[in-house]
């Protein structure tokens, strides 16, 4: 068997187990919301077109937010690179806020910012800037000197060495960052939902809950997951297009040498 | 190119070491000046000096106003995003460009034809042995348009075969480019096999030199002239039995 069918019969099999387990009547439906009922729950709200815009919503905040972060940790990669000084100025703060985990600072966002929009992509950035930040930074600061060299031998300024060596150098990194920050940020945007907002797939949850609806809230579970995986996905697609063989190992001569 | 009276201190661990102590050498225009010498006198300093890599603490590199470097390290040295093209071409800001956007340059096809990789133009550097890797580092350096190379030790790392046969394509280059060229080796063949001028860098300046002038390429290494200069060279080296310091 495949890896696809491997993986489809464990899933199968956990499906078998729920129908199992719902079918001997010891939890009630509340509690264990059948298959098939979270399957009607999930096939109601796709028809209504409910469903689609919690989704559109949250990868919405997710987008703006993911946007500003790799912004953001870009410039803080670079910077590190070009001006290794300046680094420890903002060192201890940036260890700090990596430790405090986003969804504990909601309260004072929403004191700050209201319930809007500008909390939620705070949430956001705060979540995905990190892992990006670390990676990209990862990329620049680790670059090949003998690579540098061969940039300098030419005579390259600055800005050509960055351009030509230090960023396709780093480009596998920085894919790695932007694909851990993704996750991350749609982990995040769920948490920040079900604390204050009035659409998306969070939002949906808490909604649920409160009209004591569990099988829509299983339904939504299923489709963090799924839009999780999905993205993930077209991600690996658009690193697999971009990184070409550029991560192969060993063209800049250090174990590669001498096989003919 | 005039090299005059250069030095150059390094540091290493509390230790001051002099490199070079007043350097005089000079480099034919035209010709293959060998820069011999055992590991760690000088010879990679004297090197990057040369290529504006590292700051002399006196003396000076001249050469034209305008004049260019093409530098071949030890290691190929090449960019393992770009394909061979793209690398060779890397230091004249133009791209090859992939299928049909491809652009027609008759300097890369030049070059490759040169340096024999032609057909290797969109393999990408990890696909190539060590020998056809560090051809397009030549080819890299060419297709800059230098008017000399600089070569630290380009065939150290190759087999016995590859890098005699490297030495023969680089002597065939040289005859197609005629560049002046400064060829950085611990081996005594290598330097007897390519060199016009032969140095022998010792105790931090140009102890001996020899001229070789006379000799047409390609040479027989086991010719009585050739063996003569050989064993000059070898008694010549074993006199200070001192090991280098550097790395």
């Amino acid at each position: 068997m495949n890896r696809w069918g491997k993986q489809a019969l464990g899933i199968i099999l956990l499906a078998v187990i729920w129908q199992g387990a719902s079918w001997s009547g010891i939890w009630s439906s509340y509690i264990l919301p059948s298959p098939g009922k979270v399957a009607k729950a999930l096939w109601t709200m796709m028809e209504s077109g409910v469903l689609w815009q919690h989704i559109f919503v949250s990868l919405k905040r997710v987008f703006q937010g993911f946007s500003i972060a790799f912004l953001l940790a870009f410039a803080g990669g670079a910077a590190a690179y070009e001006l290794p000084g300046i680094e420890e100025y903002y060192k201890g703060f940036l260890e700090f806020m990596r430790n405090v985990p986003p969804i504990s600072l909601i309260a004072l966002l929403i004191l700050w910012f209201g319930i809007g929009e500008t909390s939620k992509i705070i949430i956001i950035v705060l979540a995905s800037f990190f892992p990006m930040y670390l990676n990209i930074r990862k990329g620049f600061v680790s670059i090949d000197k003998k690579l540098l060299e061969v940039g300098q031998a030419f005579g390259f300024g600055r800005w050509r060495q960055f351009i030509r060596i230090v960023l396709p150098g780093a480009v596998p990194d920085i894919l790695v960052g932007m694909k851990v920050g993704l996750g991350y940020s749609w982990r995040a945007i769920i948490g920040a939902e079900m604390i204050a907002a009035s659409k998306g797939i969070g939002y949906l949850i808490l909604d649920a809950q409160q009209m004591s609806r569990s099988d829509k809230v299983v339904a939504g579970i299923l489709t963090i997951g799924a839009v999780g995986i999905a993205c993930d996905k077209v991600f690996q697609v658009m690193i697999g297009r971009m990184a070409v063989r550029g991560s192969a190992e060993g063209a800049s001569g250090h174990e590669n040498q001498g096989f003919v | 190119m005039r090299i005059r009276d250069l030095c150059k201190e390094y540091q290493v661990a509390a230790k001051r070491i002099e490199v070079l102590k007043g350097l005089n050498l000079d480099v034919d225009n035209h010709g293959i000046t060998v820069v011999l010498g055992r590991s760690g006198c000088g010879k990679t300093t004297l090197l990057r000096l040369a290529a504006g890599l590292e700051q002399a603490d006196r003396g000076s590199v001249e050469m034209g106003s305008d004049a260019k470097m093409g530098v071949i390290f030890q290691e190929p040295r090449l960019m393992p995003w770009l394909t061979v093209g793209d690398n060779i071409l890397f230091g004249t800001g133009k791209r090859q460009g992939r299928g049909r956007h491809r652009v027609l340059n008759r300097h890369l096809d030049y070059l490759l034809d040169l340096t024999g990789l032609k057909g290797f133009e969109d393999a990408y550097p990890s696909q190539l042995s060590g020998g056809m890797q560090q051809r397009a580092a030549l080819a890299r350096a060419l297709a800059y348009k230098p008017d000399y190379l600089l070569m630290d030790e380009p065939f150290a790392a190759l087999d016995y075969f590859t890098r005699s046969q490297m030495q023969k394509e680089l002597l065939k280059i040289h005859q197609a480019e005629q560049k002046g060229i400064l060829f950085v080796t611990h081996s005594i063949d290598e330097a007897l096999t390519i060199g016009k001028k032969v140095v022998i860098l010792e105790d931090g300046g140009c102890r001996k030199e020899y001229d070789l002038g006379d000799i047409p390429y390609p040479r027989d290494l086991l010719s009585e002239k050739i063996g003569k200069i050989k064993k000059g060279i070898v008694e010549e080296m074993e006199k200070t039995g001192e090991i280098g310091m550097l790395p």
